[in-house]
């Protein structure tokens, strides 16, 4: 199963979209889905937003369905976005769907002339509209092997360390993707101490700070059984969807 | 022409009968790009406590057919935090501001009340949340017990002129004698319904939605359920009835009213739209002049 691609024309908003933000989409004007879903921005081109999404549930299918000409509506740009000044030579890692906020990141770093290298990884070569090109920056992992590395993100990024295409030391890792591959991430980056920033995917209602219903565990010094929630606590739509890896308790990844 | 002025109390009149739903609209500070929160009737700001509540860890929500499945735990940062940092701005609003407060014992719901009532402030009123967990009746909720209703609201009513409503959990059995209850015990208002109990899980992993296992539904999903609770407690007290359960359109709000409610509050759909409460009002006033009436009042629980 791929990636499907939407293009949408947002007039204004595209200019005032960074990257690691994101968009909250209604998906149908009836019950089903009943809330709006949050889709991570892919890149922007002019007055066009662009999005990659996978089919996953109702809302995205309701998603691919849409013709050329729809009209939607959509609530954005919201979220933090990436910490782009982050020092370390980055390398973005995106896993299946979670390619959208680190390739929208890449696009900015190209247009900025910022080396970087980019790590795809996905089940399998259909998902892939990127050319696994490590000497230019590009690398692609499958877990089937039909394309770039065999493995893992973190596979193909041990795989660059060795031939020496990125430096070993210094890295600042910019990671979104599926639980398991942001959980690896984020113990590989504490392990050699490196930055590492993760866009999650939380479940959302709202997007913009009402329910409170997307917390995310924060791993903060001084924890107290009568500290606020925003101290234990950070709203994935408010205060991330970016986050720094080390201040995430990780199991709830 | 369409009236939507609503005298909710001797004190306390509604420029339009749509309120903004407690725990759905923050502390009205967080919309003001989205929405102009003085075009509505009402705010019922989120649930305070008397000390600042983390809420209940991650997952909070799930969503389900036609409806919101909740566990937030009341995350909240507290009276003081309130008085000092969110008052100010709320007092500020033309909108008539209701203070929603949630007790573990009474003597909580008491001196939350108190600290608001101590700031001096210009708000209209209370709602008191009685769905909470009473650590001096082994954690049955409040709102179960029409007694403890009781003795609550006469509490509150000692401290406060302003208006109190107490807002009902459907949950009970024989939701109009806990309404009754609230009349006796010196209550302004009745708003109903709370969320209804639910649970959900993955069906092949057996993975619990909610970090809680059990939550409160919401949403289109449990507007019936809403509707037949404004109607049993419409005609078992003489307070307005506030009601509330899946409003998500105008001809909803309607739908309300004939079953007794005074005046509304939108919940679940501000999340989809926050500007919906504000939104809907251009819609009413059609369907009112369509019904050929002036005022909601004249088919206020009016169903044949």
């Amino acid at each position: 199963m791929g990636l499907y691609r939407l293009v949408l024309r947002v007039g204004d908003m595209a200019a005032l979209a960074r990257p690691g933000q994101f968009v909250n989409v209604l998906t149908g004007a009836g019950w089903d889905p009943l809330l709006r879903r949050p889709m991570s921005i892919a890149g922007i081109d002019g007055r066009e937003l662009q999005l990659l999404y996978k089919v996953v549930g109702n809302g995205t299918a309701a998603m691919s369905r849409w013709q050329s000409g729809d009209e939607i509506d959509l609530l954005g740009p919201l979220g933090n976005g990436w910490d782009a000044a982050a020092d370390g030579f980055p390398v973005l890692l995106g896993g299946g769907a979670g390619i959208a906020p680190v390739y929208y990141l890449h696009k900015e770093l190209l247009r900025s002339s910022t080396a970087h290298h980019l790590i795809m990884g996905s089940r399998s070569t259909e998902e892939h509209f990127l050319q696994h090109d490590p000497h230019s920056g590009i690398s692609l992992s499958t877990d089937d092997g039909s394309a770039g590395v065999a493995g893992t993100v973190l596979d193909a990024l041990h795989d660059l360390m060795e031939a020496a295409l990125i430096p070993r030391s210094g890295l600042s890792l910019y990671g979104c993707g599926p639980p398991g591959m942001m959980r690896a991430l984020a113990d590989f980056a504490g392990q050699h101490e490196m930055d590492c920033q993760l866009a999650l995917e939380e479940i959302m209602a709202c997007g913009i700070g009402l329910c409170q219903g997307c917390n995310v565990a924060m791993r903060l010094p001084g924890n107290t059984p009568e500290h606020s929630y925003h101290q234990r606590y950070r709203l994935s739509c408010i205060d991330g969807p970016v986050f720094k890896a080390k201040e995430l308790v990780t199991w709830q990844i | 022409m369409a009236n939507l002025t609503i005298q909710l109390g001797r004190d306390v009149t509604l420029s339009n009968p749509v309120m903004a739903a407690s725990g759905t609209f923050g502390y009205g500070d967080e919309v003001p790009d989205l929405v102009d929160v003085n075009q509505l009737g009402g705010l019922v700001t989120k649930s305070l406590t008397l000390r600042p509540n983390e809420g209940h860890a991650p997952p909070r929500i799930v969503e389900t057919p036609a409806g919101l499945l909740n566990a937030i735990g009341l995350a909240n940062i507290g009276v003081e935090a309130f008085c000092a940092g969110k008052l100010p701005f709320l007092e500020t609003l033309q909108t008539q501001v209701f203070v929603s407060i949630a007790g573990a014992t009474v003597g909580e719901y008491v001196d939350i009340l108190t600290a608001i009532e101590r700031s001096g402030n210009k708000i209209a009123g209370y709602e008191i949340n009685i769905s909470c967990p009473n650590v001096d009746e082994g954690g049955m909720e409040f709102g179960v017990s029409a007694s403890i209703t009781e003795t609550l609201t006469a509490k509150l009513r000692q401290l406060t002129g302003r208006f109190i409503m107490i807002k009902l959990s459907p949950n009970v059995t024989h939701i109009d004698a806990i309404a009754k209850a609230a009349e006796s015990g010196g209550a302004d208002g009745i708003s109903a319904i709370n969320t209804v109990v639910g649970l959900d899980m993955d069906p092949l992993t057996g993975q619990r939605s909610l970090s809680n296992l059990i939550g409160g539904l919401s949403g289109p999903a449990i507007r019936p359920i809403a509707l037949a609770a404004v109607h049993s407690i419409a005609g078992a007290v003489s307070l307005p009835v506030i009601g509330m359960g899946g409003i998500s359109s105008a001809e909803d709000i309607i739908r309300f009213v004939r079953a007794g409610a005074t005046a509304v509050q939108i919940g679940t759909a501000n999340y989809r739209d926050p500007a919906v409460g504000v939104n809907l009002l251009a819609r009413l006033e059609q369907l009112m002049e369509q019904m050929q009436i002036e005022t909601l009042e004249e088919i206020r629980g009016v169903i044949h």
